[in-house]
C-alpha cells in the first residue's frame, strides 16, 4: 500500500502540492487526473523518489522511497518525457535496465518488442514519439515492477496500441498484484482502466474516490413529469438539473434503487435512469463543489 | 506472466551498482579519445620529436671545453633529457587540469537536464552511487588516456636509450603531479557541478572557484592604489607567491617547476581537494532535482557569485578605463560600466533570460552604494589603514636612479622615510597610476620635442652626432630625467617582500635620498648596482680577488634549480670559467659579434647558486685591474675569458665561441697598448659642456688619452644622470666604429643608432684642455 501523507511541495514561490493525502491500495490502478500544472507529475516524481517533499511523506508498505535502493528495485517510473541513453538502441537500453533492475525479464522484453514491432537495433532517437513511448513502456514492464508509475504514458500512442497497453497493465495488476498509478489530463483514458480516481487541482486533491463509489452514488435521470417537478426535486440530492421542454435531465446523488423508488412515486410520463460517463460524473461533482469543471479537466 | 516482487527490509543498498558505474564510464569513450589526443599532442609527440632529434647526438662536443670527457658528454645529454622530461611534465599537468574541468563537466551533464536527472534518480541507485560513478567516469577516462600516452613515452625513452634513474624519476614525478592536480581541479569542478544546474554554468563556476581569490586579490590591490596616492606594495598585484597561495592552478605549475615549499602547498591542495570532494558530495546529496537546468542550485551562492563578479568587474573596468584614457572621469565611467554590465550579464545568466537583466535593482543600488562609499573612504583615507611611508625595518632595499642599495643603518632608514614623508606631504610624488600616465605624457612630450631613438639600417648608418639629440639626453631638455622613481623593498613579517613604489619623485627629494645613500658606511657592501652611476670608482685592483672568487657576485635571481640543466651539469667546468672571466671582460680581440668594445660595461652571465642570470654591469676596469686579473689567472691557473653564445639554443654549447684572456699577453702589455686596443674601436668622443652648452669632439690619438679618465662605458640606451657624482659639468658621448646589433621584435637584426655610450669623467680627471673650453 502506498500512503501519501500531507505532502507539500513548493517550487520557489509556486506551491505545486499542498497537503496532499491519499492512499493507493495494492493491486489497484490509481488514476491521477488534473489539468496541466495541477501537480500530477510532481506527485508522481515524489512517489518515484526523485523529488523530496517539503513536508509530509510517502510510504510504500510503511517505508520511505527517497534514496531507498531496495524499494526502488520494485518501482518503475515512466516519465511524460522519455529519457534514453544518448544514441542508445533498445538493446542497449535493455542492458542498462538489466544492470539496474535485478528483476528485468529478458523473455518479456523480447515478447514486448515483438508485440510493439520495434526494431531493437535501431537508435531510439530515430523513433517516432509514439515509438519512444512504447519503448519506455516495454522496458518498464519488462522489469515486472510491483509499482508502476505512469505519467501521461498513453499520450502519443495510437489507439490500437493504447488498448493493448492498457490490457497489459490490467493483466499485470490482476496476475501479480502490481499497483499502477496512471496520471493523465484526459479523463477518457481512465474510464475503463482505473479503480480509483484522484483529481488534483492547483496542487490540492479535490476528489478522491473509488470509481465504483462514483458510479454507484451518482446517476442521471431523464424524466417527463406528469405533475409538479418540485415534488420530486425537493426529495433528491440533485447535482444538476436541466430542462428542455418537458424533458428534464437530472443528475443526482444516491443509490440507484432509492432514486428509482423516489421517481416512480411521482408517476412520471417518461422516466429512464441512465449511467453517467466518468466525464459526466466529474463535471457534475466538480460543479457541485463550485468548480468550473471544464476548466479543470479536458 | 508476471510475478509479484517481494520486498526485503534487510536488503542493503550496494555502495555503487557495478554495472551502472562501468557502463557509464564505458559510454564516455569519446571523452577518453579526446583526452588521448590531447596528451598525444602535448606529451607523447613532443617527447618523440625531442628524442628523435638528429642533432641531439652531436651535442656537447667533447672538444668544446677543456677536461670535458665522453662520460661528461653522455651525462650532459642525459641531464638534458631529464630536464626535458621535467619540463614536458608541465604541459602534461596543464593538460590534466583542463581535462579535469572537461571530465567533471561531462560527468555531471546528466544532472543538468530535468529529464535525464529524473530518469537517473528514479532508478534503483542512490545518490552516493551517482557521485561515485561520476568520479569513476572522470578518473577512468582521464587515466586511460594519460597512462597509455605515458606508457608509450616510457617505451620510446627506453627504445632510444635515453633512460636512467634521473629520467625515470623525472617522468614519474611529472606523472604524479599531473594526476594529483587532475584530482585537485576535479574536486572543484565537482563542487561546481553539485551547485550548478547546467553545463556552461558548471564550467564558469569552476573558473569562479579556481580564480575568484586571485581576482579579488587583484581588485583589492587596485583599491589599495585608490587608497594610496603615492606608494604601496603594488608588486603584490601579480605576485607569484601570493597567486600560488590563492589558486591551485599556479600551485600545480609551481610544483612541476620544483619551486620551494612545494610540499606544503601539496599538503594544502590535499586538504583543499578533500574538502571540495566532501562538500560537493554533501551538496550533491542535498541537491534538489527539480532545480536541474537552473543555473545555480543554491540561491545564496548565486547571489554571492553575482555580487563578487559585479564588485571585481567594476574595479577592474575602472582601472582599465583609467589606463586607456587617463582621466578620473573615465575612471568613474569605467567603474559604472563594469558594475552595470556585469550586473546585466550576471542576471541574464542566472535568470536564464535577457529580459531579467535588470532584476534585483534594490540589491544593485545597495551594493553599488556600498562600493562607492568604500571607494570614497579609501581615497579620502577615512579608514586610516596602512602607512603611506615604508614601515621601519632592519633592512631596506632602496632602488633609485637605476641602482639598488641595501640599507641596514637604522638612522639612514629613518632619514629615507623622512624624505619620503616630506615628498608625499609636498605632493611631489605620483601614485603609480598617475606615474604611468605621467610617463606617457613625458614620452609624448619628448616626441613633440623631436627626441626619438631612430633605428637605422646598415646602409643608413652614419657615425655622426645629432647634437640636438645629445643635448636633450645630456642636458635639461628631457623632462623624464628630472624626476625619479624610488622603490623601497620592505620585508613583511610573513616573509613577503613588499615593494613600496614612489613614482616620479622630484629631483630635490631624489637627491636627498641619494645623498643619504652615498654617506652610508656600508654603502659599498650593500650596493648591488647594475648600470648605475656610482660603481666605477669603487672597483680597484685590491679587490679583484674578491670579485673573481665570487664574493661580490650579485645574488642570482634564480633561487631554485637551474632551469637550464646543462649549466648545472657543466658547472665546475667551463661555466665556472665563465663566471670568473666575465667580470674581467672585455674580450680582447674578441669576435665582433660581441657587439662592441667596452672599458667596463659588460653583458655577463654569471653563476650564483645553482643558477645563472644575465646581468649587465658597468664596471670600470682600469689597466691595473686588468693586470690583476691576469695575475690571478696565472697564479690560480683559472682561465679568464668567456663563452659567447652565437646561437639562441642554450643547450648547444658546442656552438659557443670561446674568448679567453691571454694572461701572459696582458702581463707583457703596457697601459698604452691596452687603451690603444680599445681606442681602435672608437671613432670619436664627444664632450658636452652643460655650462657653456658647447660640444667638443675628440678624435684620433686623443682618444687614448681620454679613455683612462672616463668613468664608465655602458652600452645600450644610457643616459646622463643628474646624480653623477664625478662631474656634473660635462657629459661624454663615446661613438664606436661598430654598431650595436640589436634584434627588433620580429627577430630581424637592426643596427641601433644608440651605439654611442654616454659617460662622464672620473672625478678630477677632466683634461685641463677640455676644462678650459
Amino acid at each position: 500500500m502506498i500512503e501519501i501523507n500531507s505532502v507539500t511541495k513548493t517550487f520557489d514561490s509556486v506551491k505545486a502540492l499542498e497537503d496532499v493525502t491519499t492512499s493507493v491500495g495494492d493491486g489497484s490502478i490509481f488514476g491521477l487526473i488534473g489539468s496541466n500544472g495541477s501537480g500530477k507529475s510532481t506527485l508522481l516524481r515524489i512517489l518515484a523518489g526523485i523529488y523530496r517533499p517539503d513536508s509530509g511523506g510517502v510510504a510504500y508498505d510503511g517505508r520511505g522511497v527517497y534514496e531507498n535502493y531496495a524499494l526502488k528495485q520494485n518501482i518503475v517510473y515512466l516519465s511524460d518525457e522519455q529519457y534514453f541513453l544518448p544514441h542508445a538502441t533498445l538493446s542497449d537500453m535493455r542492458k542498462f535496465y538489466r544492470g539496474a533492475y535485478r528483476t528485468f525479464d529478458d523473455s518479456r522484453y523480447m515478447k514486448l518488442c515483438e508485440m510493439f514491432g520495434l526494431d531493437r537495433d535501431r537508435k531510439i532517437n530515430t523513433f517516432s514519439k509514439g515509438m519512444q513511448k512504447q519503448s519506455s513502456l516495454l522496458l518498464g514492464l519488462s522489469v515486472h515492477p510491483r509499482w508502476l508509475l505512469c505519467d501521461e504514458t498513453f499520450d502519443g500512442i495510437d489507439p490500437v496500441m493504447r488498448v493493448i497497453v492498457r490490457r497489459m497493465i490490467a493483466e499485470d495488476v490482476a496476475d501479480s498484484g502490481m499497483t499502477a498509478i496512471v496520471s493523465t489530463h484526459n479523463l477518457r483514458e481512465l474510464e475503463d482502466l482505473t479503480d480509483h480516481i484522484c483529481l488534483l487541482h492547483r496542487g490540492r486533491i479535490i476528489l478522491d474516490r473509488d470509481l465504483d463509489d462514483f458510479k454507484e452514488t451518482i446517476h442521471k435521470v431523464q424524466i417527463v413529469f406528469s405533475g409538479d417537478p418540485a415534488d420530486v426535486t425537493d426529495s433528491l440530492d440533485i447535482v444538476s438539473h436541466t430542462a428542455h421542454g418537458r424533458m428534464h435531465t437530472i443528475v443526482c446523488r444516491g443509490r440507484e434503487d432509492e432514486i428509482d423508488a423516489t421517481l416512480k412515486n411521482v408517476d412520471p410520463v417518461y422516466f429512464e435512469l441512465m449511467p453517467l460517463t466518468l466525464e459526466e460524473i466529474f463535471i457534475s461533482e466538480m460543479e457541485g463543489l463550485g468548480y468550473d469543471a471544464k476548466a479543470i479537466i479536458e | 506472466m508476471t510475478q509479484k516482487q517481494s520486498l526485503s527490509k534487510s536488503e542493503k543498498a550496494p555502495f555503487v551498482t557495478p554495472y551502472f558505474m562501468f557502463d557509464t564510464a564505458r559510454r564516455a569513450w569519446t571523452l577518453c579519445v579526446l583526452f588521448f589526443a590531447a596528451f598525444l599532442l602535448c606529451y607523447t609527440i613532443p617527447t618523440i620529436m625531442f628524442l628523435m632529434s638528429g642533432n641531439r647526438a652531436g651535442y656537447y662536443d667533447t672538444t668544446a671545453a677543456p677536461g670535458f670527457t665522453e662520460a661528461d658528454r653522455i651525462d650532459a645529454i642525459m641531464q638534458t633529457v631529464a630536464n626535458f622530461a621535467k619540463s614536458i611534465s608541465l604541459s602534461m599537468t596543464v593538460a590534466s587540469m583542463i581535462s579535469a574541468v572537461a571530465a567533471g563537466c561531462y560527468s555531471f551533464m546528466f544532472m543538468h537536464n530535468k529529464v535525464s536527472a529524473g530518469f537517473y534518480h528514479s532508478l534503483p541507485e542512490q545518490r552516493r552511487g551517482h557521485f561515485i560513478t561520476a568520479l569513476f567516469t572522470s578518473a577512468s577516462t582521464y587515466l586511460t588516456a594519460l597512462l597509455s600516452n605515458f606508457a608509450v613515452s616510457l617505451l620510446i625513452y627506453a627504445a632510444t636509450g635515453f633512460i636512467n634513474g634521473k629520467i625515470v624519476g623525472a617522468l614519474f614525478a611529472g606523472l604524479g603531479y599531473a594526476v594529483f592536480y587532475f584530482f585537485v581541479i576535479l574536486s572543484l569542478t565537482f563542487l561546481a557541478g553539485s551547485v550548478s544546474g547546467n553545463f556552461v554554468i558548471q564550467a564558469l563556476m569552476t573558473g569562479f572557484f579556481l580564480f575568484v581569490l586571485p581576482v579579488v586579490h587583484i581588485s583589492a590591490c587596485i583599491c589599495y592604489e585608490l587608497y594610496d596616492s603615492g606608494m604601496g606594495p603594488h608588486n603584490l598585484i601579480f605576485d607569484y607567491n601570493i597567486m600560488r597561495l590563492l589558486t591551485p592552478t599556479v600551485r600545480g605549475v609551481s610544483a612541476v617547476l620544483g619551486d620551494s615549499d612545494t610540499g606544503w602547498y601539496i599538503l594544502l591542495d590535499v586538504v583543499l581537494a578533500a574538502a571540495a570532494f566532501a562538500l560537493s558530495y554533501l551538496a550533491y546529496k542535498r541537491r534538489p532535482i527539480e532545480k536541474s537546468g537552473t543555473p545555480v542550485i543554491y540561491n545564496a551562492l548565486g547571489a554571492t557569485v553575482k555580487y563578487v563578479v559585479m564588485g571585481c568587474s567594476a574595479i577592474l573596468m575602472a582601472r582599465i578605463f583609467f589606463v586607456i584614457v587617463d582621466s578620473s572621469v573615465w575612471l568613474i565611467v569605467g567603474f559604472a560600466a563594469g558594475y552595470v554590465l556585469s550586473f546585466m550579464v550576471c542576471n541574464s545568466i542566472l535568470k536564464r533570460s535577457a529580459k531579467a537583466m535588470f532584476s534585483g535593482m534594490r540589491g544593485f543600488a545597495v551594493f553599488g552604494a556600498c562600493l562607492i562609499v568604500v571607494a570614497v573612504a579609501l581615497i579620502s583615507h577615512v579608514f586610516g589603514l596602512g602607512d603611506r611611508i615604508v614601515p621601519m625595518t632592519d633592512e631596506l632595499v632602496v632602488r633609485i636612479d637605476d641602482c639598488r642599495v641595501t640599507v641596514r643603518d637604522k638612522d639612514a632608514i629613518n632619514a629615507i622615510r623622512g624624505v619620503i614623508s616630506d615628498c608625499l606631504d609636498d605632493g611631489a610624488a605620483y601614485s603609480p597610476i598617475h606615474y604611468d600616465s605621467y610617463h606617457k605624457f613625458a614620452s609624448s612630450a619628448a616626441t613633440d620635442m623631436g627626441v626619438s631613438t631612430p633605428v637605422y639600417t646598415e646602409e643608413d648608418l652614419e657615425f655622426g652626432v645629432d647634437e640636438d639629440y645629445f643635448r636633450e639626453i645630456a642636458g635639461d631638455g628631457w623632462g623624464i630625467s628630472r624626476s625619479f622613481y624610488l622603490g623601497a623593498d620592505f620585508k613583511a613579517p610573513a616573509g613577503v617582500t613588499l615593494e613600496y613604489s614612489y613614482g616620479s619623485i622630484r629631483y630635490e627629494y631624489a637627491k636627498r635620498i641619494v645623498d643619504i645613500l652615498i654617506d652610508l658606511p656600508d654603502f659599498w657592501s650593500g650596493y648591488d648596482g647594475s648600470s648605475g652611476i656610482l660603481e666605477p670608482v669603487e672597483y680597484d685592483s685590491s679587490r679583484i680577488d674578491a670579485v673573481l672568487s665570487g664574493d661580490m657576485l650579485i645574488p642570482s635571481t634564480y633561487a631554485g634549480d637551474d632551469p637550464y640543466g646543462v649549466v648545472e651539469q657543466l658547472s665546475g667546468k667551463y661555466i665556472q670559467a665563465r663566471m670568473q672571466t666575465n667580470l674581467v671582460y672585455p674580450p680582447i680581440d674578441g669576435p665582433e659579434s660581441f657587439l662592441h668594445p667596452a672599458i667596463g660595461s659588460t653583458s655577463s652571465r654569471r653563476i650564483a647558486g645553482n643558477g645563472f642570470d644575465d646581468y649587465t654591469i658597468s664596471s670600470y676596469f682600469t689597466f691595473d685591474m686588468l693586470k690583476a686579473a691576469a695575475d690571478y689567472s696565472l697564479s690560480t691557473s683559472a682561465p679568464i675569458g668567456c663563452w659567447i653564445e652565437s646561437t639562441y639554443d642554450w643547450y648547444d654549447v658546442s656552438l659557443y665561441d670561446e674568448v679567453v684572456l691571454d694572461a701572459e699577453a696582458v702581463k707583457s702589455m703596457t697601459e698604452d697598448d691596452y687603451y690603444k686596443s680599445i681606442a681602435e674601436t672608437i671613432s670619436k668622443i664627444v664632450v658636452y659642456s652643460r655650462k657653456t652648452d658647447s660640444f667638443t669632439t675628440i678624435e684620433g690619438d686623443e682618444i687614448v688619452d681620454m679613455l683612462p679618465r672616463l668613468a664608465s662605458l655602458d652600452h645600450g640606451s644610457s643616459y646622463s644622470s643628474l646624480f653623477t657624482p664625478t662631474d656634473e659639468n660635462y657629459s661624454v658621448l663615446v661613438i664606436t666604429n661598430t654598431a650595436l646589433i640589436n634584434r627588433d621584435a620580429n627577430g630581424i637584426t637592426v643596427l641601433d643608432a644608440t651605439y654611442g655610450f654616454v659617460t662622464w669623467f672620473i672625478d678630477g680627471a677632466v683634461p685641463a684642455s677640455l676644462a678650459q673650453k
